[in-house]
């Protein structure tokens, strides 16, 4: 008795022990730790910019032939340039040209705003002048470098285009090769007659001209009286007021070139629809550490991770059954740059399992529990019996997704996509299992009502040129937040997904 | 915090929480490891490798009992492989010290403080040491420490019972020659 005495009065002086280490031992301790583990969220965020980056990068380097047609470095004093205006009628010599502009845009082409620069050899030339006829108004750069044009009474010169392109052979091989060579081009060029105003008949007409508006300023009454009766004169002079306008802007463009500046040509985008969609998905939940196995037994409360001699009482759930994701909703989506398409929308996802349990308990008085969980609901059903039961969720999600076109044909392409959703679960009659009261039940508080999720996926759209474009795609998704509330461990909720998307509008 | 939030976060390797972990169980711990150990430098040692068992093995860590207790399991566990090492402490072990001359008077007051008490336990040949306390202080029967140090029963039960008997003396002498000494001083 006295031996257990002073074991038990040593063991009471020992447990009094305290000693207060150096501070080195901790130092020591946090050089061999690991270093503090980062959020899965913020390694989808990673990837996803990752992926966003690599994007950006390859549609810019793609598109560099397309962005030297608008953006064309000229060499000092090597400029001419035509602009064609005023043609619906859409020759197709003017749609190539057009063409070199809209290459960026992948728009049909606009005649009415399109520019063309193009260089010219001309070192000593004096500034371009302009004009143009009647059907097609082509404003040019006269090109030689020494000024030998022989010019009539009225300071004008009427050359064909093709004669004008043969006096530009120093035009970037390439530039001409591909935009200005072609068949179809040359041969209508050489229809349209380009006319060119001497230098000095330049600098006279738009003397006359500016005069001209100035006595409109400081006299607009006696403009306006002249309203009613405008003579075709007069229309003609106001014709040629724009065209000197249109001049003078053509001059400072041409004297940034001459300086050796690169002048972006400015593109009339057009505005990017909407593309509307229905979209029809079906998979499974993933089957490895998510809601298929271990998701649904967790316990409420204390969860006995295996039998001990203290406790050898271990209760253990029924393994669920794998269940079935469905997933319906619109979706929207445009291109935003090149080969980038944004896509967002609106979905209903129902999301199941199966799981086999006892008969109905209302109370658990019989168990010897006492304890009644008003958070977590009623205590529901007990456990080891074959009733079938399926549990069920239903999710409202705001997607947002960037989907990268890797092959882009006219009639299909495929994509790559990568995005996060936020998701809801309108509703649920999932049960839990808790191994204290060996029961399933089931409760609001149980779950994370919203979670964000991350995604990512590959898919393809076909027939695009057709009047019903569809869109095939398998997509994972990986919910970023717990799922649970209270769970000793994190449950994440990862599901696959094939769907398929029909496009309603274009 | 709450202790469960704190493992969590450790789980994650959060470096402020590992260090509040660390802090709390800090002080409690250097006196297991002092206690196997024969100087406070060893014991630094043990503490220092015991921590960074306890961090890399928290997902062991099932959260039911004391993590205090898990944590003073592992502390007993590191110094005992420290000790292993030693090659005197095998030696120690592996061989009985002559045999110890019972004390006829077994009163089992101890009137020393921890500390005093400690320094004694420290005093005791490794081997002895060692058994002392994971008998009297951890509660391990001699079965369970023949299967730790690789010893059989009845060498744990004799060399518990010499280490007991030798402690007792000192714990006499020590009070009546220097506690009253000083008392009367």
């Amino acid at each position: 008795m006295q031996n257990n005495l002073f074991e038990k009065r040593v063991k009471q002086k020992m447990d009094e022990l305290k000693l207060l280490p150096s501070a080195g031992v901790w130092n020591r301790v946090e050089a061999v730790l690991p270093k503090e583990r980062k959020r899965r969220w913020l390694i989808f965020f990673l990837l996803f910019a990752f992926i966003a980056t690599g994007s950006l990068l390859w549609l810019n380097s793609g598109q560099v032939p397309e962005k030297n047609t608008s953006q064309l470095p000229i060499q000092k004093n090597n400029i001419a340039s035509i602009e064609e205006k005023n043609n619906n009628n859409a020759e197709p010599p003017i749609n190539e040209i057009n063409k070199t502009q809209d290459a960026n845009t992948a728009e049909p082409a606009d005649h009415s705003v399109s520019t063309v620069l193009i260089a010219n050899t001309n070192k000593s030339r004096p500034n371009p002048n302009v004009s143009n006829t009647s059907n097609s108004n082509i404003t040019a750069i006269s090109p030689s470098p020494v000024d030998k044009t022989v010019y009539n009474k009225s300071g004008k010169v009427t050359i064909s285009a093709e004669d004008l392109l043969s006096e530009n052979a120093d035009l970037p091989k390439t530039y001409r090769e591909k935009y200005l060579e072609q068949p179809s081009v040359l041969a209508a060029l050489a229809k349209i007659k380009i006319s060119i105003e001497s230098p000095d008949m330049y600098e006279e007409n738009k003397k006359t001209l500016v005069e001209k508006k100035s006595i409109e300023k400081n006299n607009p009454v006696s403009t306006m009286a002249n309203v009613p009766v405008i003579t075709a004169e007069e229309k003609k002079d106001q014709k040629e007021v724009e065209t000197a306008k249109a001049r003078d802007k053509e001059k400072v463009m041409t004297d940034s070139l001459r300086n050796g500046e690169t002048v972006k040509v400015p593109n009339k985008k057009k505005k990017q629809p909407w593309q509307y969609s229905i979209q029809f998905g079906a998979g499974i939940p993933y089957t490895r550490n998510g809601i298929n196995s271990t998701v649904f037994t967790s316990s409420v409360s204390s969860f006995a991770a295996a039998p001990t001699v203290n406790n050898p009482i271990y209760n253990q759930p029924a393994s669920p059954s794998p269940g079935k994701v469905f997933q319906t909703g619109i979706t929207i989506e445009k291109n935003i740059a090149g080969k980038l398409d944004i896509k967002t929308g609106l979905s209903y996802m129902y999301l199941s399992n199966h799981i086999k349990i006892g008969a109905k308990i209302d109370s658990l008085s019989g168990n010897g529990i006492s304890t009644y969980d008003n958070d977590n609901g009623f205590l529901g059903y007990g456990n080891n019996n074959p009733n079938f039961y399926n549990n069920y969720f239903r999710f409202i999600q705001l997607p947002l997704v960037l989907q990268l076109n890797v092959l882009k044909k006219d009639q299909f392409s495929v994509f790559l996509e990568g995005g996060a959703s936020l998701d809801y679960i309108a509703s649920s009659n999932a049960l839990l299992f808790n191994a204290e009261t060996n029961t399933y039940s089931t409760g609001k508080n149980f779950f994370n009502r919203m979670v964000y999720t991350g995604i990512g996926g590959i898919g393809a759209k076909v027939a695009q040129q057709t009047k019903i474009p569809v869109a095939l795609g398998y997509q994972f998704s990986y919910g970023m937040k717990p799922f649970f509330k209270n769970t000793e461990t994190q449950k994440h909720l990862p599901i696959s997904l094939v769907y398929f998307r029909l496009y309603l509008k274009r | 915090m709450d202790e469960e939030l704190l493992v969590k976060l450790c789980l994650r390797n959060n470096r402020a929480s590992q260090k509040k972990l660390y802090d709390k169980y800090k002080t409690v711990m250097l006196g297991v490891c002092y206690r196997y150990t024969k100087s406070i430098q060893d014991a630094e040692d043990v503490l220092q490798e015991g921590f960074i068992k306890v961090f890399t093995k928290l997902k062991q860590y099932k959260q039911e009992g004391d993590l205090g207790a898990w944590i003073r399991r592992i502390m007993v566990t590191t110094a005992l492989n420290y000790l292993k090492r030693n090659a005197r402490f095998r030696d120690e072990i592996a061989n009985n010290i002559p045999e110890m001359h019972p004390v006829t008077n077994d009163d089992p007051q101890v009137t020393l403080d921890a500390k005093e008490l400690a320094a004694l336990i420290r005093q005791l040949p490794a081997g002895y040491q060692t058994i002392f306390n994971l008998h009297a202080v951890e509660g391990y029967t001699h079965p369970e420490i023949g299967e730790m140090l690789g010893i059989t029963d009845s060498t744990s039960r004799s060399q518990y019972t010499r280490a007991r008997v030798l402690l007792l003396n000192w714990v006499k002498h020590y009070y009546f020659d220097y506690k009253m000494q000083a008392h009367a001083k």
